[in-house]
């Protein structure tokens, strides 16, 4: 007996995915993605620190030979400015931009600090602590710590004494 | 056969490689970059090690200098009496209007700052012959060296 009833084939379609199956490999793929973002963004972070690390144990290698040579007209030296003077210690300043030349405070993306403490004096010379460090005006962006010290370096120096240069 | 034409699933495949091949990339540049880094927190204590060590060089040079002008007068070997007072590690050599002040100051980082002073007798001023570090010896360890065979000719 035919009943006049359409008969449909395929009522259940069973090709595709399933609800399940979607979730399941949205997230896999989610998180593939999101730990490969953050390998790449860490990676960024660690070149940016190491190329400053290098950049800047360079600078202050450059800035203790001049002192030593006592090259105070010359570059490094001669662009920094005096920020605090006494009979006993003096502090310097400079900063610089991206390409560690000297900058504006505007442009500025690295600041070094020179502190001289004087201890003794033997005739024209003198013995000094000095302590020179490199800060980072901008955080890193993996990390929110705010002007991170880059390096720093502390020596003492037996150097001519240098009252005239900073007029102690 | 069957499976091999069927086309299903390529799509799946293409994905799953794609992201561990970039899994893997992407690691490969995080150890690389972290190896660089190591390297130059090396360098940097390095450089702070030496100018410590060179720090307690200019303090024993200034500590020389006083020394000898505050004895100035006496003779040689009464000076050499005061330095080894001052510092048990130094080295005096005498010779004929001068003495040669040497000393090695050592750091924990297996490094060696050796320093001359030479004190001229004749005009009493103290000239500062070698600041240096000394170069250690060392050796790699578990790499093998295959011996070249070399060919006279």
């Amino acid at each position: 007996m035919n009943l006049p009833i359409k008969k449909t084939k395929n009522v259940l379609n069973t090709k595709g995915f399933t609800i399940a199956e979607l979730i399941i490999s949205v997230g896999t793929l989610a998180i593939l993605g999101v730990l490969i973002l953050l390998f790449f963004m860490s990676s960024k972070d660690v070149g940016l620190r190491t190329k400053d690390l290098d950049n800047s144990v360079y600078h202050i290698n450059n800035i203790v030979e001049s002192i030593k040579s006592n090259s105070w007209s010359q570059e490094p030296l001669n662009n920094f400015e005096l920020l605090s003077t006494s009979s006993e210690a003096a502090s310097l300043t400079s900063v610089y931009d991206e390409n560690w030349s000297y900058a504006d405070e505007k442009e500025a993306l690295f600041r070094t600090n020179i502190t001289f403490k004087k201890r003794n004096e033997y005739k024209n010379k003198a013995l000094y602590d000095v302590s020179i460090e490199v800060i980072r005006l901008e955080n890193y962006f993996r990390s929110d710590e705010a002007y991170p010290v880059i390096h720093t370096i502390e020596t003492i120096l037996y150097i001519p004494n240098i009252d005239e240069e900073l007029i102690l | 056969m069957r499976y091999i034409k069927n086309k299903k699933g390529s799509s799946s495949i293409l994905v799953v490689v794609t992201f561990t091949m970039l899994v893997i990339f992407s690691l490969l540049v995080m150890i690389s970059s972290y190896s660089d880094y190591k390297l130059a927190q090396k360098n940097s204590e390095n450089t702070e090690a030496y100018y410590k060590l060179s720090g307690q060089a200019n303090e024993f040079w200034y500590d020389i200098e006083s020394i000898i002008s505050n004895n100035s007068s006496k003779n040689p070997e009464e000076i050499i009496k005061e330095l080894y007072k001052y510092d048990s590690s130094v080295f005096v050599e005498i010779n004929d209007n001068s003495l040669v002040i040497s000393r090695t100051f050592f750091n924990n980082k297996n490094k060696e700052l050796y320093i001359e002073l030479l004190y001229n007798k004749n005009n009493k001023e103290i000239q500062l012959l070698a600041l240096k570090e000394i170069p250690k010896e060392f050796e790699y360890e578990d790499i093998d060296f295959e011996d070249v065979e070399v060919i006279n000719q």
